[in-house]
């Protein structure tokens, strides 16, 4: 059995998150991806464990390609309470494995609950805490890619039809 | 389980608050519809403009209102009297007790005779409180001042010099805090504007214009620090109850003042010192205070809006201006509409007084809201309408000498990227006006750009650029770099304040990024725009080196880039162009517009010619400001076309590419061989004279290429694209060598790499041409004509 845990936390809760999932599946071959600052006090503590950085040169689609190839049978990934923006939880979702969740928010640093963690529950929870101007942005920004861009093309060259066309007159402050 | 509950909060908030706020928004303009059509045949048959009547301004009656304030009244009082008899008028000051429990009547009588006291049986705060002090007052000048005041020396004359002009109905002092550290959220220089369907008040800090002349119009003058001509004060009813307890009646009192055709001003030559809201913050709680000040803002906005789309606007957007207010500090958002909707519902029952008070004030207005808001907010635009002296500012040429406001999207600096020849120019301009920029900066800027702007005299005021994260540009109507970096709501306010705070007689844009950011601005004077480069015409450039999908997506941009640039262009008055290409691309798309072409330049002769490093060998140089794109485009086409040829012809051929800023892209190129990215140089004309020649292999942009006037004064042979020659009249062969195609251009490198008669002689003409045709004062010469011909002759 293969596990991937993303360590989107701080180091104290990735510690316990790893300790958690070694006494879950104690056979289990498992790939901790943390950031540079942690991964070398992470390596010292769970010798047992692979850890490798988790911003990989190549990008993102790449990043994703490899952990495909490399069939994990579980994808863990650490929620610690910061609604910030995450991208490797939507890698673990990206992966099609079932993906668990770990939830660190209590003062305690302890797992407080594991669920399957799938796309539903993950925008059900981003989008209930977004804030409405990024809801707003986000919805501008699907409208100008898509009805945006189709009424662009009409109403760009009536606009400069109608700029070339303006004929100056002086104003009051000229 | 708690935190979804919390986040259903405010989608349960909204839900039941919006669409009450919606259906009382329109009921609303409902009462107020009827009620101005049944008017209005009144209003037509009975106006009656208010008529200044001359007033004696040798003596006030100056009235604060205090509640169980005898603790303030110790600061102010001893301050009030030392300034009452050092003015030597028969003044009048009358404290009005609002039944305080803490012996302040008593005290008053033991301690400061001098006063008459008015008693009143029980609080009637500060509307009703002034009222009562008014009663009493007997002067035609009357002073306003809070129970937290302590006047400074010299404060009465200037407020009672205002009054003089018997147009004017108030005349406001500056206000500091107390503790020099607290964050003054109070001045006395205060504006106002309606956007996104709200009213925005604010107090600003003066400007140092706002504080070198004598007056400056204001929004409101202050009912704590403030004089006010009593007739008028009467005639317009005073304090308005509507508003009872406290909070905007000052505001109404002056915005119905400035709608009859009167002025209402600041002086920063009056001042008091001021314990901020140091008595009803204390006494009611934050929470109620404010809720107070959102209440009858909205009875403001019923009352005294008669412009008959601003209201419309005003009371349609309710709930959209309700979500965009509704934040509280410390508080949920669910909890922040709720609070905009109780201060809503606190207004309602209040309706029927502030129609009947809109009925009222019809009969006597001259000026509409429209009008109200640029006259008060601006210097620029009161001083045209109102053919006024506010007073006179010195510049440093009293004959030639104009005051212009220069707008820049960033700070011109030495050795930083091409806008070294905005600063000389800036530099040499403000031996002779008046010279104020704006500009602004990135984060973390260490201010050195605008200390060596200030060391010459040029007024700077700077503003940090931030990120657009506002949604919008639904239908690209903006190009995307411009709304994303230059279009923040916090960046157009600032750009706003600067147009209102500095006395002009011209604006001069610089940079494209500018002009957009102006695209909706109010305009008082007229703006005079240097075009550094046509967004258009480098949009439509790029189409040309595109292929496939990326051409025609770069044909849409160039369509979106040009049609937006015309209709900026449609607020200016003349542009000045550095290329002829520029304005071959707008003039003819343009039409009435004005147009003269001036190359830019520096003070060529500051730049070495002489530097004592030696050359090396077949080396060639670009020099660019990487943030800036077609730098990074050519840096690029360089090292992945041209420099192959080169590489055939001529193996031990070096490229050394120098400027800030490098991408990634950019420092990857390090890797080829023959090529070294340096980065960032602190000494660039000795980086120049170690260089064998230098190359411009541009291809994207327009306008006039600094780097070019740069590498001709330092007396370097170059070989450019004809793109790189825009704006100079130089000539193939002649002043440099000009290639366009890869291969040509590796050429011509190796042309002049093998040829050192051939690099003196390219170098010594570059450099004669940019003796000759850029240097500065030509330039400043130029601007002079364009100067005389928008703001007329000299002043």
């Amino acid at each position: 059995m293969k596990v991937a845990v993303f360590l989107t936390t701080d180091r104290e809760a990735a510690d316990q998150l790893l300790a958690r999932v070694r006494a879950d599946w104690p056979d289990a071959a498992i790939v901790g991806f943390a950031n540079d600052e942690d991964r070398e006090w992470l390596a010292a503590r769970h010798a047992a464990i692979e850890l490798r950085r988790d911003k990989p040169p190549g990008g993102k689609p790449a990043f994703v390609k490899s952990l495909r190839r490399e069939a994990f049978d579980r994808v863990v990934v650490a929620w610690h309470g910061g609604e910030r923006f995450q991208p490797l939880r939507l890698v673990a979702l990206a992966l099609g494995r079932p993906a668990l969740a770990i939830d660190d928010r209590g003062r305690e640093r302890r797992v407080i609950w594991w669920q399957p963690w799938t796309w539903a529950p993950h925008l059900l929870r981003r989008g209930l805490r977004a804030d409405p101007l990024y809801v707003a942005r986000l919805a501008a920004s699907c409208y100008r890619a898509s009805i945006g861009l189709l009424l662009a093309l009409v109403w760009l060259p009536l606009r400069l039809l109608g700029a070339r066309a303006h004929r100056r007159r002086p104003g009051p402050a000229a | 389980m708690r935190a979804v509950l919390h986040a259903l909060l405010l989608p349960v908030v909204a839900l039941l608050v919006l669409p009450l706020a919606s259906l009382a928004g329109v009921l609303v303009l409902l009462v107020l519809t009827v009620v101005d059509l049944v008017w209005w045949p009144v209003v037509v048959l009975r106006r009656r403009p208010w008529q200044p009547r001359p007033r004696d301004v040798s003596a006030a009656s100056i009235v604060t209102v205090t509640w169980n304030g005898k603790h303030h009244l110790e600061g102010l009082l001893p301050s009030l009297r030392r300034e009452v008899e050092a003015h030597g008028g028969d003044h009048q000051v009358i404290v009005v007790d609002n039944g305080s429990t803490d012996g302040t009547v008593a005290w008053l009588r033991r301690e400061h005779p001098w006063v008459e006291i008015v008693a009143l049986p029980e609080n009637r705060y500060f509307v009703r409180g002034n009222r009562a002090g008014v009663e009493r007052a007997s002067r035609d000048v009357l002073i306003f001042l809070n129970n937290d005041m302590v006047v400074r020396p010299g404060f009465l004359a200037p407020l009672l010099d205002g009054l003089r002009d018997p147009r004017v109905f108030a005349v406001a002092a500056e206000v500091f805090f107390k503790d020099p550290a607290k964050r003054r959220e109070e001045t006395g220089r205060t504006r106002g504007e309606l956007r996104h369907g709200w009213l925005k008040l604010a107090h600003v800090l003066p400007s140092r214009d706002e504080r070198e002349l004598d007056y400056v119009p204001v929004l409101w003058a202050g009912g704590g620090s403030a004089a006010f001509d009593r007739a008028m004060y009467d005639a317009i009813g005073g304090f308005d109850t509507l508003y009872d307890p406290f909070y905007m009646e000052d505001m109404g009192l002056s915005y119905e003042a400035w709608k009859r055709g009167f002025r209402v001003l600041f002086t920063a030559r009056s001042s008091v010192l001021h314990e901020h809201r140091g008595t009803s913050r204390k006494a009611f709680g934050d929470d109620y205070v404010d809720a107070m000040i959102r209440r009858n803002q909205h009875l403001f906005l019923w009352r005294n809006l008669t412009a008959d789309a601003a209201i419309a606007w005003v009371l349609l957007s309710t709930p959209w201006s309700m979500l965009l207010r509704g934040k509280r500090p410390g508080r949920s958002r669910a909890y922040g509409l709720w609070f905009e909707f109780r201060a809503l519902l606190r207004a309602l029952p209040r309706l029927p007084e502030a129609a009947l008070g809109r009925c009222r004030s019809r009969l006597h207005h001259v000026r509409t809201d429209g009008q109200v808001f640029p006259l008060a907010n601006s210097i620029a635009a009161h001083r045209r309408a109102e053919h006024t002296v506010l007073g006179r500012l010195a510049t440093p040429d009293p004959l030639r000498g104009r005051r212009i406001l220069v707008l820049s999207a960033r700070l011109p600096r030495l050795g930083y990227d091409g806008s070294w020849t905005v600063f000389r120019r800036l530099v040499l301009q403000a031996k002779t006006h008046r010279m104020t920029l704006f500009g602004f900066v990135e984060p973390g800027d260490d201010g050195a750009a605008a200390a060596a702007l200030r060391a010459h005299g040029i007024e700077v005021v700077t503003a940090v650029r931030v990120r657009n994260a506002m949604p919008g540009n639904l239908h690209h109507s903006v190009p995307a770099r411009l709304w994303r970096d230059y279009s923040a709501p916090a960046m157009r306010a600032a750009v706003v304040r600067a147009l209102e705070s500095v006395d002009h007689d011209l604006v001069q844009i610089e940079y494209p990024e500018m002009l957009h950011l102006l695209r909706d601005v109010p305009k008082y004077t007229p703006w005079l725009y240097t075009c550094h480069e046509s967004l258009g015409f480098a949009a439509t450039r790029q189409v040309a080196l595109a292929r496939g999908l990326p051409r025609l997506a770069a044909r849409f941009r160039a369509l979106q880039a040009t049609a937006h640039e015309l209709v900026l262009l449609q607020r200016v008055d003349h542009v000045i162009a550095l290329s002829d290409a520029d304005t071959a691309f707008l003039r003819p798309r343009a039409r009435g517009l004005a147009f003269s072409v001036v190359p830019c330049g520096g003070e060529v002769d500051t730049v070495p010619t002489e530097v004592r490093v030696p050359e090396a060998p077949a080396t060639v140089l670009f020099v660019g400001y990487f943030r800036h794109g077609p730098n990074v485009d050519a840096a690029l086409w360089l090292c992945n076309e041209i420099l192959p040829h080169l590489h055939r012809a001529m193996p031990t051929a070096r490229v050394r590419l120098v400027g800030r800023d490098a991408p990634p892209q950019i420092t990857a190129l390090a890797a080829r061989p023959g090529v070294e990215v340096a980065g960032y140089v602190p000494d660039l004309a000795a980086e120049m004279a170690a260089a064998t020649a230098i190359v411009l292999p541009l291809r994207q942009g327009s306008g006039l290429r600094g780097k070019l006037l740069e590498a001709w004064t330092a007396g370097k042979a170059v070989v450019g694209t004809r793109v790189a020659c825009e704006g100079t009249a130089a000539r193939d062969g002649e002043h440099c060598l000009v290639a366009d195609a890869p291969a040509e251009f590796a050429q011509a490198i190796v042309r002049l790499l093998g040829d050192a008669p051939l690099r003196a002689r390219l170098g010594a003409a570059g450099r004669e041409l940019a003796l000759s045709k850029h240097g500065t004062a030509g330039i400043v010469a130029e601007y002079e004509t364009v100067y005389d011909a928008l703001a007329g002759g000299a002043r």
